[in-house]
């Protein structure tokens, strides 16, 4: 009886000592840094930290070069960080993609294609900027002119092609809303005009664009010189962030559904 | 008799063992120690959260405190600016506090990014695997270097959530640059978020990442987006960087 809780008592111990001695042994295996070939260039990784103008100093590259990343391929399924239970079960989602849910945008509900001369139409008052040049597009569609202002075919194009373009640059993350906003003025200038040498009748055109310069107060002096001449300068200003100012409500709602719409992209290249 | 003689030799074998267990004990516990020594300082630095977060939401783990002069020393040695013109640089530390908070908020030294440059893809990702955050947002730049730009995002956002305000800037830095859709307003707001998130040098970063958006539009979004990472990315957490004066 006593040799057998002897033996028992000696195996204990000894898996005891061999537990203190593996963690020893495991905290100085796990030191070991092994080096290999790939090399990293912080001069060219770092640059953009300490330059002026926020360019990278190094060449994007269209694809992977020479690595392996089925190793990291393996492991997007595994893991047991961030899973928060949110995974499990069969058809499991990466264990990454709780870590891209915290950058959801708020209200970010869905892709949609951000494209168009009207877009964001119903948002826009209709005695706003936007919503007077959408009007003299579509008078059927609702406008403050009666009886329904007729634009030549040559002015309208130029008014569909100048917000079309507006909303394209808009949608661009990388343009400067005041650039688009703008070359958006100079060309519902220019269309007016060619109203004005088609037809000699102008009124409603220039008058939608005496709102669209209330409401962006970065408009060249070329053209406020221009509408000053011929009487059509705005007197008062609209706050960008007034619900009536229909430049910033497309910057706005466009610029929050661009920031989602990459947000999608990014869960679904993870594979989330 | 016999009895008193295995009382002895368990007593004795129990002894032996647990000098082992100490031994191996004090050890591993010397390996997680902060390096005191600028010439062996690992990537693999800084508070291991991995096992003590579960889920992203949850508050960080508490940064392992780099306490002792020796050890403040040290870190500041490390980040230390060598030069008049990267007084204000984020990334360098003006004092031992600042340094500390350097290495604690997962920004890495100079001899770190020497250290990583020699390390293969793997093992760093195997450091990040880690916990580490450093490694972390070291790997990830190693990945956007190599041309990946996808998994980079979850691994600095995960990074950022366990309280590593350089994975902000890394973040800022895929924004800008990425191939596929550049967003500059995220950029800036990822560095404006740094600064919400305690770092007051991230606008001298700011104020360099495409500067032209400064408009009344986008400094609007900027700061709205800004403070929804906070709230959703941070989970309000703020981790103020050491003043650079005292």
């Amino acid at each position: 009886m006593s040799s057998t809780y002897l033996k028992k008592s000696i195996v204990t111990i000894l898996s005891f000592a061999a537990l203190g001695l593996s963690m020893e042994a495991g905290a100085l295996g796990g030191n070991n840094s092994s080096t290999g070939p790939d090399v990293l260039d912080p001069e060219t990784v770092y640059a953009w930290m300490l330059s002026t103008d926020g360019t990278s100093a190094y060449d994007v590259g269209g694809g992977y070069v020479g690595i392996d990343y089925s190793v990291y391929d393996a492991d997007l399924g595994g893991g047991d960080e961030g899973c928060g239970g949110g995974c499990g079960g069969g058809g499991e989602e990466p264990a990454i993609c709780p870590s891209l849910r915290l950058d959801k945008p708020t209200g970010c509900d869905s892709y949609q294609h951000l494209f168009g001369a009207e877009w964001g139409r119903s948002m826009f008052p209709s005695n706003s900027g936007l919503g007077l040049l959408l009007s003299l597009l579509n008078p059927g569609g609702g406008t403050l002119f009666s009886p329904p202002y007729n634009l030549q075919d040559r002015p309208w194009n130029m008014i569909h092609d100048a917000l079309y373009r507006h909303t394209d640059r808009i949608a661009d993350l990388t343009t400067f809303s005041s650039d688009a906003n703008g070359e958006l003025i100079d060309r519902v200038l220019e269309s007016c005009d060619r109203q004005a040498q088609l037809t000699g009748d102008a009124a409603a055109c220039y008058g939608a664009l005496r709102v669209l310069v209330s409401e962006y107060d970065g408009t060249s002096d070329a053209t406020r010189t221009r509408l000053e001449n011929i009487g059509f300068f705005p007197d008062f200003v609209v706050n960008f962030i007034a619900p009536e100012n229909s430049l910033g409500i497309k910057h706005r709602t466009m610029n929050a559904q661009a920031q989602c719409n990459v947000w999608h992209q990014e869960m679904i290249s993870n594979g989330c | 008799m016999a009895a008193k003689q295995n009382a002895i030799i368990i007593g004795s074998l129990l002894a032996i063992a647990v000098t082992f267990f100490l031994i191996g004990k004090t050890s591993k516990d010397q390996n997680a120690a902060p390096q005191t020594s600028p010439t062996k300082t690992s990537a693999v630095e800084g508070p291991s959260s991995a096992t003590t977060q579960s889920h992203p939401v949850q508050r960080p783990a508490e940064a392992t405190a780099y306490t002792g002069p020796n050890v403040k020393a040290q870190l500041f040695a490390e980040y230390r600016c060598q030069k008049p013109s990267c007084n204000m640089s984020p990334f360098l530390a003006e004092n031992e506090n600042e340094a500390v908070w350097l290495r604690q908020r997962g920004y890495p030294s100079e001899q770190q990014r020497e250290e990583a440059k020699r390390l293969p893809t793997v093992e760093l990702k195997s450091r990040a695997d880690k916990g580490d955050l450093i490694a972390a947002s070291l790997y990830a730049e190693r990945l956007m270097a190599e041309g990946d730009w996808t998994k980079p995002y979850p691994l600095l956002l995960q990074a950022a959530n366990k309280g590593s305000l350089y994975a902000l800037y890394a973040l800022s830095y895929r924004s800008f640059n990425h191939p596929k859709h550049p967003d500059y307003i995220s950029a800036r707001a990822y560095l404006r978020l740094a600064y919400l998130a305690g770092d007051y040098k991230a606008t001298i970063q700011l104020t360099q990442t495409a500067p032209h958006m400064n408009g009344q539009a986008e400094q609007l979004l900027i700061d709205e987006y800004a403070a929804d990472k906070y709230r959703n990315l941070m989970g309000y957490h703020s981790y103020p960087r050491p003043p650079s004066k005292f």
